[in-house]
């Protein structure tokens, strides 16, 4: 007798890319929008997101922000983060007073992170992701996947790096 | 278990000169795929900075038989995969909340099929 298939041939992803401005708005208001950005993103049936411009001071945020509301919740892998300090065109706009709104929302530093389903395992390198699909058990039996986070260079806090990667060598059980 | 491997590039490029952008863009095509190594499908995209007016500037992606480009300058392209719908951006509707319209970007969306 033929034993059937236990997954299916062709795997599906929906995948986001989105610009999330550093929080902001328009109109323009005094308060970041990131949470509900996050939130929006991580809705409904996504499978990865590619995010960029993500506030420093988001990133030790964003994967309990998208867990609290969403259907699906984030585990976020940053793939590059800057500060003024790394920055020479805004660290020299700044010295000249130049009020230069490509570069203003740099000064607190940014970074760009994949965000994936979180029984999509990540494996990362400095500049790409490795993601391996762990397809999805028939019965709905827990599963614990290892999530390996190594090098997130240039971050500008030590404590957000060092809290993403104790998070990230965390087994994340489903 | 069987597993599937994805490899993903996300780019945020420089937006002052759409000819540097081009050249990140080939660097990032580059690395991407040596990391991949043969046969690995990978999902390149992120805000790129480069319009898809400029078509002369996807023809390294389209040559790599990469997936179309978006509309605007958000794209996500996948190579060994299927692209099933998109990309496209979603309305701005989708982006108001309490009376305002979240970043000046919209989310850009694709569906790929991959095989596992």
């Amino acid at each position: 007798m033929r034993k059937p298939l236990d997954y299916p041939a062709f795997l599906r992803l929906l995948a986001r890319t989105w610009n999330l401005a550093h929080g902001r708005t328009q109109p323009e208001t005094d308060e970041s929008r990131l949470e509900e950005m996050v939130r929006l993103v991580a809705s409904e049936d996504m499978d990865i997101a590619l995010l960029q411009e993500i506030p420093v001071w988001g990133l030790g945020e964003l994967e309990r922000w998208s867990g609290r509301r969403c259907s699906a919740s984030l585990q976020c892998v940053p793939t590059s983060a800057c500060s003024v300090g790394g920055n020479p065109i805004e660290a020299s706009a700044t010295s000249l007073g130049v009020d230069w709104p490509g570069q203003r929302n740099s000064r607190p530093g940014q970074a760009q992170l994949v965000g994936s389903r979180r029984d999509i395992a990540a494996e990362s390198s400095r500049y790409a992701k490795r993601y391996r699909e762990f397809p999805r058990p028939r019965s709905g039996c827990d599963k614990t996947l290892g999530v390996e986070q190594t090098n997130v260079p240039g971050c500008p806090s030590r404590h957000a790096r060092d809290d993403y990667r104790h998070r990230q060598h965390a087994p994340v059980t489903l | 278990m069987r597993e599937t491997t994805i490899v993903i590039a996300n780019m945020h490029l420089s937006h002052f000169d759409p000819r540097l952008a081009r050249e990140e863009l080939a660097r990032a095509q580059a690395f991407a795929t040596k990391f991949a190594g043969a046969g690995v499908p990978i999902l390149l995209g992120g805000d790129l900075n480069i319009p898809v007016t400029e078509p002369e500037f996807f023809e390294p992606l389209r040559s790599a038989r990469y997936t179309q480009p978006a509309a605007g300058i958000d794209h996500l392209f996948g190579k060994r995969m299927t692209l099933i719908a998109g990309p496209a951006a979603l309305a701005d509707t989708v982006r108001e909340h309490r009376g305002v319209v979240l970043s000046d970007h919209p989310i850009v969306e694709a569906t790929f099929e991959v095989a596992s």
